[in-house]
């Protein structure tokens, strides 16, 4: 059989026409774009109200501790709200960095995009303990030294928080390396394969 | 950057569904080779999605096909990506595309097995020269010289070529 045979044939297979596929229309693929959209928006709009919601908390505590003049008290909880108030203009900054690979691009260029895309993914994850962890766990810790005192219980209740944030920084790095770091090395291959085929 | 319009205008309504017609084929084929299963449906709907999003930088273009071609390929390759893991990727045949019967059946069957066994750069090669594309407009596609394209398919077609008269 030659090759224009079989193409003839590939290109004559009849197209499956499931009843959502057959008709599709602008209106209705535009809908499902406003739905990704609306849902990545929720997420967002949900952390953004779970900080705001936990700012008066701390807020009262550090008015409170100054009612009580405990000057660390009233430091670590204002670290507190300080973070809160920044985490979600630095998630939302983070986010609008991200580079977003364009489709319409060649497979070359998009495949390079896809690829710092991940990397940057995985940098934010792998810096949890910077931007997120590190904080908390300096607050909450600070905090509790302050209101109780240097005591067996307030030792600890540290070990337990450093625990638990150590086990969710290495559960971030677990995830950066399998769902980011293994596809960057298999995209980096890829591209290393093809770029003795580029145009000069 | 690529975004969705704010509002459907008729203008964008009627060359989307335009193109969604002109192509629904083509991309059902791409489709069905870069997902595994039922997930295909998933994988259309997505390239119909980008395809939405990246309507504006569809204006002005010469070659409709590649532009169509590159949104396509380059969402099902990412798809594909996401999906499977790389070790057992290369065992994504769909039990639906497995080689059987006889003449044509028996040719297009052994095709889409060996289609599936390849990596995501010779599949989406594959697909287009059997969808009829020149090695020019497959060479915008992918990002490579013609020369690099023609060597591949001439890999290509001895390989498939050398299978299918193992299988008659």
């Amino acid at each position: 059989m030659h090759w224009q045979q079989i193409q003839q044939q590939w290109q004559q297979q009849v197209a499956p026409e499931p009843a959502e596929t057959s008709r599709v229309s602008a209106e209705s693929v535009h809908a499902d774009s406003r739905r990704l959209r609306r849902r990545v928006w929720w997420r967002d709009g949900i952390e953004s109200t779970l900080a705001v919601l936990m700012i008066p908390v701390f807020a009262w505590s550090a008015i409170h501790a100054w009612g009580q003049g405990n000057g660390w008290a009233v430091l670590f909880s204002a670290l507190l709200v300080a973070w809160l108030l920044f985490l979600p203009w630095w998630l939302w900054r983070a986010r609008r960095q991200l580079p977003v690979p364009q489709p319409q691009q060649s497979l070359l260029a998009f495949l390079a995009e896809e690829r710092n895309a991940m990397l940057a993914q995985a940098r934010l994850l792998e810096t949890v303990w910077r931007w997120c962890l590190g904080p908390v766990a300096l607050g909450v810790i600070g905090f509790h030294f302050a209101v109780a005192g240097a005591t067996r219980g307030s030792f600890i209740y540290a070990g337990v928080v450093l625990i638990v944030y150590a086990g969710i920084d290495w559960l971030n790095r677990v995830t950066a390396r399998r769902r980011f770091h293994s596809r960057v090395a298999e995209i980096d291959s890829l591209l290393s394969e093809l770029a003795k085929e580029t145009n000069p | 950057m690529t975004s969705a319009p704010a509002r459907v205008s008729d203008d964008d309504a009627s060359v989307f569904e335009r193109l969604l017609q002109d192509n629904h084929a083509r991309l059902v084929r791409i489709a069905r080779q870069f997902a595994t299963g039922d997930t295909w449906q998933d994988l259309l709907q997505e390239i119909r999605l980008q395809l939405w999003r990246s309507l504006d930088s569809y204006r002005g273009q010469a070659q409709v096909a590649t532009w169509v071609y590159r949104i396509a390929m380059n969402t099902a390759i990412s798809h594909q990506r996401r999906q499977l893991p790389a070790a057992t990727r290369d065992y994504a045949i769909d039990p639906d595309t497995q080689a059987g019967g006889h003449g044509a059946d028996a040719a297009m069957g052994l095709l889409r097995e060996f289609l599936a066994t390849l990596d995501p750069v010779n599949r989406a090669l594959l697909i287009m020269d059997l969808d009829g594309l020149e090695r020019e407009q497959i060479a915008q596609v992918l990002g490579l010289s013609v020369n690099a394209i023609a060597v591949r398919m001439t890999r290509l077609r001895q390989a498939f070529e050398q299978r299918y008269l193992e299988h008659a």
